[in-house]
């Protein structure tokens, strides 16, 4: 499996995912299963409790890709994957780590939402996916590794959610927002792409 | 500390490259390997550092048998490598310099996993001093150094561990002016007397011009005073390095830590500014345009339940977004081969698809692997 393509083996593996449940539930809505989830929905000052989960995750995440050696050490790898391997950094063993953490973080999600809307169902957080990425990349995080940071994502986040916010506020229809999310994702790419090369070129 | 028979090779065969292979070395001692591009000298010392997945034959490193299958293994067994290729397999160029000089050793600047500031700091400011880097520039970006520059500390990172028993070169002095060579050969000198070590030095014929008499020997650099030129008497030619012509001509014989060009001080300076923080600014601004930019169309914007909304869709999105940024950063989305193995070589040969065996498409092989099945072309320095 080392060596496949990340990106198809995701889509593919998303898709199963995705299949499966969709063939064993088709459209149902389900409600929590006698788990008791309703703390999830708390707020605490007025906030629900999964903003404290995403800013101290983040905060956790963002020291750790700072202060630790497996964060130096990712930053390494995706700065330059052949020199990460000569200089015998746990190549593997780091992507398995990422990969690991997202997974995390996705179960996490899912979980929050699930008693965030008290029901479940396949289409609920339909977006997420488009939506996680964009917010990466509006925070200006290269897609080639190597640059980049965690607080930019959560600026990068915080854009899109207000993006999205406003876009239902106004009552864009479903198109309209992913319309206008697709086009300043591809703004800020191409803008930091330029502004990138040009302070290369000094 | 000078063992017997420090370093044994016996029978190393990569297919396609190399054909059995060996070689007996002493400690403290600096053995080249010489060979034309593509005669199969890189592929042994790919071999002995663990790049090269598909060696075969037993090498052994201070009496202790080493298996050749993963680059950690060989680090473990104290075989450290250096590409001939140092900006593609070797720096970090976006980083900087004491990050690269680090980027071997993290584990000894940290506890517990988390790194040590002090720690690293002082290791690297070491690390410079042996190297004759200019403390100043520990945290510049390594690529805008110059190609001399880039190597010293490229080969830095290798020295000064306390397990490494077998430095692995591969054209040290690749895209190096003369200074710089010199200073180099003086490096990988004092690398072999501090005993323990054994360094081997290859070279291939990379010059275009012909200097070296067809690779066949590398002799002790005259390190004393003939600047402008090579080892053989003949003027080495420009090489691929475009900052060597950046630079200007250099004054032959100058110390290349002094190399203070103006064009890269500007660019130390330019990367000590750190456009990173810039940037974030630039996005918090940009959050709150977007956020004035609301309250002007859309009446019920700022009220606070809509912010905890926004916080809301905000923190579902971004614990994915989070989690995805590792990913991002380690690169793994756009690392399609983790294979690089014959991607140095400039001009293929195509091979008959009977020759190829074993796994994948081994591209390209240059049939002159006969020259190594003769040890005795080994020339020691």
């Amino acid at each position: 499996l080392i060596g496949a393509n990340p990106i198809i083996v995701t889509i593919g593996a998303g898709a199963i995912q995705e299949g499966v449940i969709g063939w064993l539930s088709p459209g149902d809505i389900t409600p929590p299963a006698g788990a008791n989830i309703e703390f999830l929905a708390l707020t605490i000052f007025g906030l629900p409790f999964s903003v404290y989960v995403f800013l101290g995750l983040a905060l956790v995440t963002d020291l750790c890709m700072r202060c630790t050696r497996f964060g130096v050490e990712i930053y390494l790898l995706g700065e330059n994957q052949p020199a990460a391997r000569a200089a015998g950094l746990p190549v593997a063993l780091l992507t398995t780590a990422a990969f690991a953490i997202v997974g995390f973080c996705v179960a996490v999600t899912g979980v929050l939402v699930a008693g965030f809307a008290q029901n479940v169902n396949l289409q609920v957080a339909g977006t997420y996916t488009f939506d996680a990425i964009a917010a990466i990349l509006v925070g200006g995080s290269a897609v080639t590794g190597g640059w980049g940071s965690v607080g930019r994502t959560v600026i990068g986040a915080l854009i899109i959610a207000t993006i999205t916010d406003m876009l239902l506020l106004v009552g864009a229809s479903t198109g309209m927002q992913i319309f206008v999310k697709g086009l300043i994702v591809t703004l800020v790419v191409v803008l930091l792409h330029l502004a990138r090369r040009e302070g290369r070129s000094i | 500390v000078v063992r017997e028979g420090l370093v044994v090779i016996d029978r190393l065969s990569v297919p396609g490259h190399v054909v059995d292979f060996g070689l007996r070395a002493n400690g403290g001692e600096i053995v080249a390997i010489a060979g034309q591009v593509g005669s199969g000298t890189s592929e042994v010392l790919r071999a002995l550092a663990g790049l090269a997945p598909d060696a075969r034959g037993h090498v052994s490193i201070a009496g202790r048998a080493m298996r050749l299958s993963a680059p950690q293994r060989s680090i473990r067994a104290g075989a450290v490598f250096a590409s001939n290729d140092r900006k593609s397999e070797g720096l970090f160029l976006h980083q900087s310099v004491a990050r690269n000089l680090l980027a071997t050793r993290l584990k000894t600047v940290s506890r517990g996993g988390v790194l040590s500031r002090s720690v690293s700091a002082a290791l690297a400011q070491r690390l410079a001093g042996l190297i004759g880097f200019d403390l100043k520039r520990l945290g510049a970006a390594a690529e805008t150094l110059s190609g001399g520059n880039q190597q010293k500390v490229f080969l830095g990172r290798c020295l000064e561990k306390e397990d490494v028993l077998l430095l692995l070169f591969d054209e040290p002095t690749r895209g190096v002016d003369v200074g710089g060579r010199a200073d180099i050969h003086n490096l990988v000198r004092h690398a072999a007397s501090m005993g323990l070590r054994h360094l081997r030095i290859h070279r291939t014929r990379r010059d275009r011009g012909p200097c070296r008499h067809g690779g066949h020997h590398v002799r002790r650099p005259d390190h004393t005073d003939r600047p402008a030129r090579g080892h053989d008497g003949c003027r080495y030619p420009r090489r691929d390095d475009p900052r060597l012509d950046k630079q200007g001509s250099r004054v032959s014989g100058v110390d290349s830590t002094t190399d203070g060009s103006a064009v890269s001080r500007v660019a130390g300076r330019m990367a000590q500014l750190n456009p990173a923080a810039i940037a974030v600014y630039a996005f918090v601004a940009l959050l709150a345009a977007l956020i004035i930019f609301g309250a002007f169309i859309t009446p019920g914007f700022l009220s606070i339940s809509n912010f905890s909304a926004i916080l809301t869709s905000a923190a579902f999105v971004g614990i994915i977004a989070v989690g995805s940024t590792l990913i991002m950063l380690s690169g793994s989305l756009f690392s399609i081969s983790p294979r690089h193995d014959d991607r140095h070589y400039s001009d293929p040969v195509h091979v008959p698809a009977a020759l190829r065996r074993g796994r994948g498409d081994p591209g390209h092989v240059v049939p002159g692997h006969r020259d190594l099945r003769d040890p005795g072309r080994a020339g020691r320095v």
